[in-house]
């Protein structure tokens, strides 16, 4: 039995289909990560996940729970950081925690206790007067966990939670989350960050409202046909130019300082293919690897592979070309 | 510059015809002020409900409440025996204008006996305008009624007179302030305890808070009763001390149970607060929220009766006067402080306003659901 379970979960706004039918199975103690493009309803998915909207259809269960027939059933075991910085930006730091502890009922020495826990862990002790609107970033977003952890959920829903946050403090939310997720809590995150999705257990990528796939981190990268291979050199435009050319080519797109280019698979030594080939476009470069695709590749093909089937055929771009 | 000017004005443009508050408010509001307002001036005071004690019963005592009844500003409904029905009749606010006719009128108004006619216009003075008004439509009539009488050579003979004696029951000497203070203590603590309850949920959900309160194990009842608490205490400590300051700063008297005024006003708030707490939960922002109240400022106070007495307005009028609870408290307030109004003589207030409180917060609690 999943702790956190939903079938064909479904809300419109108007005429805008935000989420058109999601199912999710998330085990207890998993971390699940949700990806995909703005606006492609995760907010709204987590907000129905968390019972502040009523979905127009589906269920959810939360550790067994109803959650659209008794969302106050789930309050005491759900933790909901929702992507605005959603705290009380004239109550200081500490006024924060014990108003949303006295909410959840901690109360006395246990208050106490946990309260220091939380400042230490998210180190926001020296800030505890601090009123909360004029906390950095980062430091805001550590307080709204803190605050959203205050009564020790078993379930945590985290929408965009390091958004707009410089990555020292990225990598501090995240190491404190790894440390929740060691404690057993099961935690659904949504993110922009791929780096960040790859820290989960599970990745689903949504798009259009639906989740597209779902899988580990490393068996997404899979889903990228072809091969991926890296081209090191000083004028990338030319090497793009003259890369399209390339018989096999299916899609390239920079990367710092190279060029990642993807390749139908069944090419033999496509390394040397394409060092031949640029050579005969009188081409220079310092070296071609083959590479894994990142996260981000799988993403961004998965994306535009969708969008390309619902164009369908003669419309498509030739960088995509299948 | 000018263009970015252009931009921001276009953009304002665009997002002010998407909401639809702030639409109803620039256009309807407006036009309803600007109805409400020109149609209570033009109009004046009318129908002022009269007592009479005729104690001459002669043809001409006769013919001259007959031209009282025949003004526009004046109905004679009220033939009390006694002078103690007539003050009762007042008291209970019945009756706003009492007339004393005296046994001698006909003898002293053709200059038979020793002194000049006399009449003793008894005027709510609980309330300015009919006070103001009725002495002066009074006035205006035994003007005419000498004329008719003695003809245009009277006055120059010297032949006859009337003097009109005129007391304001309630307020003596007839000082404006205790009209206008009771009315504006009334007013003032309607204004806190609707903004205050208006803003209280449209700013947890502007500010994103809202959010993070709804998953919290507060309940329906509780985060209603919790956002409309805190108004019901701002808008009550803002009545005592403004109580204060009118009784002790102004004099103006307490004739009533401070008790019962204390009970009356914690239910009006509680009215006003239920109204305010609805407005919040239907709107989006705090902006909205301000506007509405604001347009249901002015409609109470059009309504209210301060501005112009509820007998005086169109049938309409008197209609959603009944529905306005600043209105309701204040006419019960007036009644308490300047004439000493006990619960069962002002009990159809009472309830009235208990009734808007409990649709108010049924209505914001079904409507507040917590799914946003």
């Amino acid at each position: 039995m999943s702790t956190l379970f939903c079938r064909n979960l479904q809300r419109r706004f108007g005429k805008t289909v935000a989420v058109a039918g999601v199912d999710l199975d998330i085990a207890a103690g998993e971390m699940y990560g949700l990806i995909g493009p703005d606006g492609a309803g995760k907010t709204t998915l987590l907000r129905m996940l968390a019972g502040v909207l009523k979905p127009d259809a589906g269920t959810i269960r939360m550790a067994g729970v109803d959650v659209v027939r008794q969302p106050e059933r789930v309050r005491s075991l759900l933790g909901y950081m929702p992507q605005r910085f959603s705290l009380y930006a004239d109550l200081g730091v500490l006024e924060n925690l014990l108003f949303y502890a006295d909410i959840f009922g901690v109360r006395g020495a246990e208050r106490r206790q946990r309260i220091e826990r939380l400042l230490a862990f998210a180190r926001l002790e020296d800030f505890r007067d601090r009123p909360a609107g004029q906390l950095s970033g980062g430091m805001k977003k550590k307080l709204a966990l803190a605050c959203a952890l205050i009564h020790r959920p078993r379930v945590l829903l985290l929408d965009e939670p390091t958004n707009g946050v410089d990555p020292i403090s990225r990598r501090e939310f995240w190491d404190i989350l790894a440390d929740l997720h060691l404690e057993g809590v099961t935690i659904l995150v949504t993110t922009p960050y791929m780096d960040e999705a790859e820290r989960c257990q599970r990745v689903g990528l949504m798009h259009e409202g639906r989740i597209l796939r779902q899988d580990t981190p490393s068996a997404l990268q899979t889903w990228v046909p072809g091969r991926m291979l890296a081209v090191y050199a000083g004028d990338l435009a030319a090497i793009a130019a003259a890369v399209a050319s390339f018989p096999g080519h299916l899609d390239h797109h920079t990367y710092g300082d190279r060029l990642h280019v993807f390749v139908a698979p069944d090419l033999t030594d496509p390394e040397a293919a394409l060092a031949e080939h640029l050579r005969a476009c009188g081409l220079s470069f310092r070296q071609i690897l083959s590479d894994t695709p990142r996260l981000e590749e799988a993403f961004i093909h998965l994306i535009a592979h969708r969008e390309d089937e619902s164009i369908r055929a003669g419309a498509r771009l030739p960088s995509v070309e299948l | 510059m000018f263009i970015q000017i252009l931009n921001l004005t276009w953009k304002e443009l665009i997002q002010l015809r998407r909401d639809r508050f702030l639409m109803l408010f620039l256009i309807v509001a407006p036009t309803l002020q600007l109805v409400l307002l020109s149609h209570n001036a033009a109009r004046g005071v009318r129908d002022l409900t009269v007592a009479v004690l005729d104690l001459d019963q002669s043809n001409l005592s006769r013919e001259l409440v007959a031209m009282v009844d025949n003004t526009r500003e004046m109905r004679v409904l009220y033939h009390p025996r006694h002078r103690q029905d007539l003050e009762q009749l007042i008291a209970d606010g019945l009756a706003q204008v009492g007339l004393v006719i005296p046994p001698s009128f006909t003898r002293d108004f053709y200059r038979l006996g020793p002194q000049p006619a006399q009449l003793q216009a008894i005027l709510d003075g609980s309330n300015l305008l009919v006070g103001s008004n009725g002495g002066r439509v009074l006035e205006g009539v035994v003007q005419r009624f000498i004329a008719d009488h003695l003809g245009p050579a009277a006055e120059a003979l010297d032949l006859g007179g009337v003097e009109v004696v005129t007391t304001a029951a309630f307020n003596p000497a007839f000082d404006y302030r205790w009209f206008t203070l009771p009315s504006m203590l009334v007013f003032i603590t309607y204004q806190v305890a609707l903004v205050v309850a208006a803003t209280g949920f449209v700013r947890e959900k502007e500010l994103g808070t809202l959010e993070q309160l709804i998953v919290t194990p507060l309940r329906r009842p509780e985060l209603i009763i919790g956002k409309a608490l805190p108004a019901v205490v701002v808008a009550f400590f803002n009545f005592l001390v403004l109580y204060a300051v009118i009784r002790l700063g102004y004099g103006v008297p307490m004739r009533g149970a401070f008790a019962l005024l204390v009970g009356t006003s914690l239910l009006f708030v509680l009215a006003v607060v239920a109204q305010g707490t609805l407005v919040s939960v239907l709107t989006h922002t705090q902006q909205q929220a301000v506007l509405i109240v604001f347009l249901m400022a002015i409609l109470e106070v059009t309504l209210s009766g301060y501005l112009l007495p509820v007998e005086n307005m169109p049938l309409v009028m008197r209609g959603l006067a009944q529905v306005s609870a600043l209105q309701h408290h204040m006419t019960l307030v007036r009644a308490i402080i300047l004439r000493g109004a006990t619960l069962p003589m002002i009990g159809g207030h009472v309830l009235a306003l208990a009734a808007f409180a409990v649709v108010g917060y049924a209505v914001a609690w079904r409507t507040f659901t917590r799914s946003l």
